[in-house]
């Protein structure tokens, strides 16, 4: 699979996701918002966003769940609504994508832990492939 | 021998208490006590025992387990544990009867179900020397942690700030191509503490005899049973080798907090790949076919 084409069916995703995006509430951090202002490109990610990724690896291993809102420390949810499978999904591509051009097992570690646990491996497009890249071809972690 | 002034707070089903005692008296060392504590749940009329008596009174009447553990593992696993032994510089025979009056000038035995336990507390609380060693027993509360002039030993299986958090030894594997470990003060954080010394190895490759019936998750169990208490233990004898006339005022370096990644428990699809790095995925029985 072309990375160009795993971008471009990623984009089409965030297109209809973004279609759906409410306004964020103030002084909380809305994780939808926060989602979309992923880049596709790992190298692109700043150093806040590498940070917010860390700690939405450490709500999915350790807490097993997201919700839409947290406070404004990324700690403490701010809401009990729980993100939605649709951007669910499309979070896991994502870092998913992130693992594999980046070579980076521990974003594949949470993505295949958090799938397994919600059941939703069969649901999640490019997981699988990643998977088989990174271990399978004996790709090692920089 | 040289009597330290340590006290180690050991875990009586835990192989790492008793890996580093045997590191330590290599190189001549006893420790001044062992706390040897039986984790464990308290049953209801222990419970009630504990609430309703004086605490040392209570302590008296819950039983403390023997030491032998031999019969709480399969025969896969032992083997496995024995397989990794042939790869340490002082291996031991985990499943005997473990001599631990051999390794200290002292051994206080008792039940506790974590460290949250009054009498664990009060038992620490009570002794003048406060240089512990962590082996095992699970989260540290604060009540423990925040005590003046309290040091808390603890060596973790990965270089931090690097590989902090769960499975350091096939995470160090995986990340840095190496194992490792960090000798550090324990603090309130996940392997946050300030560094005194790290460790790293080159990865062992095992040989790939296979075991008879052994499985992903009891190769993983018997590797971190029975080999990365060896690492640790080798670190922190070279600590107390270079510090034990002074371990009240050991050199520490402060972590920094963005510093590092911290890693989570390994799904067995990754963990399996950590364990073909070390020449071990062959030793598996159902990959045979």
């Amino acid at each position: 699979m072309k990375i160009d084409e795993i971008k471009k069916q990623l984009a089409l995703k965030k297109d209809t996701l973004i279609q759906h995006l409410e306004p964020s509430i103030e002084g909380k951090i809305d994780l939808r918002q926060e989602i979309m202002s992923l880049p596709f490109d790992p190298l692109q990610l700043t150093s806040m966003q590498k940070v917010f990724i860390e700690q939405l690896c450490k709500h999915m291993d350790v807490k097993k769940q997201l919700f839409i809102s947290y406070d404004k420390n990324f700690k403490k949810t701010a809401s009990d609504e729980k993100l939605s499978i649709i951007w669910t999904l499309y979070l896991l591509d994502l870092i998913s994508f992130y693992a594999y051009v980046l070579h980076d097992l521990k974003y594949l570690n949470t993505v295949i832990k958090y799938l397994e646990i919600n059941n939703l491996m069969s649901k999640c497009i490019f997981v699988s492939y990643f998977i088989n890249a990174l271990l399978n071809n004996k790709v090692t972690s920089p | 021998m040289k009597i330290i002034d340590l006290i180690v707070i050991a875990d009586i089903a835990c192989s790492t208490s008793k890996t580093y005692l045997h590191y330590l008296n290599r190189k001549n060392f006893l420790v001044k006590k062992v706390i040897l504590v039986n984790f464990r749940k308290l049953t209801p009329l222990e419970m009630y025992l504990k609430k309703g008596l004086p605490l040392f009174l209570s302590q008296r009447l819950i039983s403390k387990t023997s030491t032998d553990i031999s019969s709480y593992y399969s025969s896969t696993f032992k083997a496995a544990c024995r397989f990794f032994q042939n790869y340490v510089p002082h291996p031991i025979d985990y499943f005997s009867e473990f001599d631990w009056q051999k390794y200290t000038a002292e051994v206080l035995n008792f039940t506790a179900e974590d460290f949250n336990d009054p009498f664990l507390q009060k038992v620490l609380d009570n002794e003048k020397c406060q240089n512990f060693l962590y082996t095992n027993g699970g989260i540290v509360p604060p009540s423990v942690l925040e005590k003046r002039k309290r040091r808390i030993f603890h060596i973790h299986p990965g270089i931090v700030p690097y590989v902090k958090g769960s499975d350091g030894l096939l995470w160090s594997a995986l990340t840095r191509d190496k194992v490792g470990a960090s000798c550090f003060y324990m603090d309130a954080g996940i392997d946050t503490g300030t560094i005194i010394q790290t460790k790293e190895w080159v990865i062992p490759h095992f040989s790939n005899e296979p075991i008879e019936g052994l499985d992903l998750d009891t190769l993983y169990r018997a590797l971190l049973y029975s080999f990365d208490p060896h690492l640790r233990a080798e670190l922190f004898s070279e600590v107390v080798e270079n510090f034990y006339s002074s371990l009240n005022e050991i050199p520490s370096k402060v972590q920094k907090p963005q510093e590092g990644r911290t890693y989570y428990a390994m799904h067995p699809q990754i963990k399996l790949y950590a364990l073909e790095k070390m020449g071990l995925s062959s030793k598996i029985s159902s990959l045979k076919n």
